[in-house]
């Protein structure tokens, strides 16, 4: 098993700093404190917005750490989770000690159309050329869920309307401003019926974590947080070859297998993929967390808010946090870190023991599921 | 076009380098199958670089063989693949 010892985050938007900026901002305060000797950074498209490659040695240069070991992990917008997997591994295998998992992005020197063009190139060039996008994806999975479920248009509105009052609430999100269900349904249609505050931002911004392995965690902190399971899991790529756009299987057997290995069966907390607002409901539902068919219906009473039964996204999630690609993942598990501290603020959670979080790749091409806890 | 497996005869739209049913490597392909029904449509309206500013993305059924297109008219049930992509409704 392995911890997590410290972690930390920069203000998530669009910021003026450079990519090897935003990731010095992060690491510099945890280099001082912790000798690191492996760093895993989490970052997708580097080469695309930044025109950077090989950024891994460009950072640990820029942080005069030259000679510490690195490595980049790409796996799309599910890159954070799969370099906790990557940082897992290497402590597990005692190639390393203590590893630095830096995730960062820096995306708002490209218009959105470019943004989404990027991000299209994951998807085959058959479904590309077809104008297909990952966003347009969640009007379709919205459309199919609201015509199978009978589900309300209000529920997924829902989702940004309390994601937002989380994000207002964190000092390190992109959007801090409460919206309203007429000021979500009323935004402009990006993906029919989805409007734009039903989507995530494009923002710049980094997180870090420190992990080391559990019987060493206690000489670093008194307070670590250990990683109970972790399991990731992949699906096709072809989403015109899904059987059902409504189930997100590497979701669910990610989730399986990081419960399994936790040896859990409720969480206090989750931190879920919420690129759009369906997703976040889909999700829950394949991890269990929701009823299947049923999800929807939780955004109705507060169910999913912070001091609900099953809070999720307390840091606004990627729909009011921001999602600067390689960051989120490892963001997440910055704000498992804090609520298993105690440490959230005033988007502390109760008792907040266990907690979960949800990287995903594409449309659930890819996801990796972690589970936090305060004992090992 | 459709990729047909030489050896087992499952469909697909997107190329493989093996049939995900039974890994051959053999395909014949089809390009005269252009009509389909249409399964489901939506309105997109953020677009990505080069293309139209909005359009309807549209999946069809063609031969058993699930396709995505985009129609710059509002679908119908029935719907005529293009090329590049394109789709139109059938009169």
């Amino acid at each position: 098993m392995v911890a997590i010892i410290d972690a930390n985050l920069t203000r998530f938007g669009k910021r003026k700093e450079s990519l090897l900026e935003l990731a010095g901002e992060v690491v510099l305060p945890l280099i001082r404190k912790n000798e690191i000797d492996f760093v895993v950074v989490s970052n997708s498209y580097s080469g695309e917005f930044n025109s950077l490659s090989g950024i891994n040695n460009l950072i640990t240069t820029y942080l005069s750490i030259d000679r510490v070991p690195s490595i980049r992990v790409d796996n799309t917008s599910g890159s954070g989770g799969s370099a906790i997997l990557v940082a897992k591994s290497l402590l597990d295998s005692k190639i390393a000690k203590t590893v630095l998992v830096l995730g960062v992005e820096k995306m708002s020197e490209k218009n959105t159309k470019q943004v989404t063009s990027v991000i299209a190139s994951l998807l085959p060039s058959e479904e590309k050329i077809a104008g297909l996008t990952l966003p347009s994806l969640a009007g379709l999975m919205t459309k199919e869920y609201m015509r199978r479920y009978n589900a309300s248009r209000e529920a997924f509105a829902l989702v940004a309307v309390k994601n937002h009052y989380n994000g207002s609430l964190n000092p390190y999100a992109h959007i801090q401003k409460v919206v309203s269900l007429d000021e979500v349904l009323n935004s402009p249609i990006i993906a029919d019926p989805l409007t734009l505050y039903e989507f995530t931002p494009i923002s710049d911004g980094a997180s870090a974590i420190v992990m080391v392995s559990d019987e060493d965690a206690y000489s670093f902190t008194n307070k670590p947080v250990f990683i109970k399971g972790i399991g990731a899991s992949s699906d096709t790529s072809y989403l015109s070859e899904r059987e059902n756009i409504l189930s997100i299987n590497a979701v669910k057997i990610a989730g399986l297998t990081a419960r399994k290995m936790a040896k859990v069966d409720q969480v206090d907390f989750a931190e879920l993929h919420d690129m759009a607002t369906v997703l976040e409901i889909v999700e829950a539902e394949e991890l269990g967390l929701l009823k299947k068919g049923e999800g929807w219906k939780a955004y109705y009473d507060n169910y999913t808010a912070i001091n609900g039964e099953i809070p999720i996204n307390t840091s606004g999630g990627l729909n009011s946090k921001g999602h600067p690609i390689g960051a989120s993942g490892v963001a997440q598990a910055v704000e498992a870190f804090l609520q298993i501290r105690n440490e959230a603020g005033s988007r502390q959670v109760k008792n907040a023991r266990v907690g979960l979080s949800l990287s995903m790749a594409g449309f659930g091409n890819s996801a990796t599921v972690v589970v936090y806890g305060d004992e090992p | 076009m459709i990729y047909v497996c030489k050896n087992c005869g499952y469909s697909f739209w997107v190329k493989r380098a093996r049939c995900p049913r039974c890994y051959s490597t053999e395909f014949n392909t089809r390009d005269d199958i252009r009509e389909g029904e249409l399964l489901i449509s939506w309105k997109l309206t953020a677009t990505p670089d080069g293309f139209e500013d909005n359009y309807w993305l549209c999946l069809v059924k063609i031969d058993n063989v699930k396709v995505f297109c985009r129609s710059l008219k509002e679908p119908k049930n029935k719907m005529m693949i293009k090329e590049n992509g394109l789709c139109e409704p059938l009169a």
